[in-house]
């Protein structure tokens, strides 16, 4: 195991590119996550005020 | 065919399809990857050369190959964005900038890891190594380029043209190596009946090549619904659709 551990000498260069992968990896996924969730939220804001809005408008139009 | 084109191209279409898939995509694609890595670091022999060093091939092609195809494929989708104003390819084009990015940083940073040990530096201003250090500040200047537009119309017009621009330096990594002597190495599985890598050290490497392609297409799905969203938010189906939501009053 030790033995696996130490890569042959390489263990730094190894792990560092294997871990370096590794974040990018992770990285993505939460950024493209964290993309989606402000773009839903923005979206949903912007439905609410158009919903807003159009009730607004259909209200007035009921009372006139 | 035409038909199911034109379907496909349109934004709730494509969103509803693309948040299917993607789930399935990125998930597929995390346990390839995990079985690839345990191919390279594992079961793939050391190289009689570079002992266990060599082992960085395994990310360090992987991400390189992303580097180039994601950026091959913003320039074709952002020309096709510009001929014929299609705004959902703008909206690929967008999504895959950030990703690409980030496989270009990774390139660089595990040939750097590589080239330490193997040729006696991290960094040597050799063809292949400066052009695709260029290709990652083409990625930012794309998307900071993009940041810099308010209206997203304008910012899919300056970044396409960028992007179409920004593709000469695809054939100049491609290439460098034989143009130039580069202390870099040739291409060793370029031909596929004849590679110059031996099977059980090829088949991880391939995997891990097709994974991380398969990683990169569910990333792009998740992120071109968020820019469709971004685009379409006052059109009637996304209103539609977010107004069922809970809480979005």
């Amino acid at each position: 195991m030790a033995e696996f551990f130490a890569m042959g000498g390489y263990a730094q260069f190894v792990w560092g590119a294997f871990g370096i992968w590794f974040v990018c990896v992770i990285f993505n996924i939460v950024a493209a996550r964290r993309k989606f969730r402000i773009s839903v939220e923005r979206a949903t804001m912007a439905a609410a005020r158009h919903h807003h809005r159009t009730t607004r408008k259909m209200k007035q139009q009921n009372d006139t | 065919m035409w038909n199911w084109f034109h379907k496909l191209a349109s934004p709730p279409h494509f969103y509803r399809l693309a948040g299917i898939f993607s789930p399935w995509m990125l998930w597929s694609s995390l346990i390839l990857i995990a079985i690839g890595t345990y191919g390279g670091l594992v079961l793939a022999p050391a190289d009689y050369q570079q002992g266990e060093g060599f082992r960085i091939i395994y990310v360090h092609v992987p991400s390189s190959y992303l580097s180039t195809m994601i950026y091959a494929l913003m320039a074709v989708t952002s020309g096709i964005g510009l001929i014929w104003r299609i705004k959902l390819a703008h909206a690929v084009a967008a999504s895959a900038a950030p990703i690409g990015a980030s496989f270009t940083a990774v390139s660089l940073l595990t040939g750097m890891l590589w080239g330490k040990p193997m040729w006696g530096t991290y960094w040597e201003w050799d063809p292949r190594l400066t052009s695709e250090l260029i290709l990652l500040f083409i990625y930012f200047g794309y998307m900071s380029l993009r940041a810099s537009f308010e209206d997203i119309s304008k910012a899919d017009r300056a970044g396409g043209l960028l992007a179409v621009v920004g593709v000469v330096n695809l054939p100049i990594i491609h290439y460098s190596v034989i143009w130039w002597s580069s202390l870099h190495q040739g291409p060793s599985i370029k031909k596929l009946d004849a590679p110059s890598i031996s099977g059980d050290m090829l088949w991880p490497l391939l995997l891990l090549i097709a994974a991380s392609t398969l990683f990169f297409g569910a990333l792009l799905l998740y992120r071109v619904r968020a820019e469709v969203l971004d685009r379409e938010h006052n059109s009637r189906w996304v209103q539609d659709l977010l107004g069922e939501m809970p809480g979005a009053g």
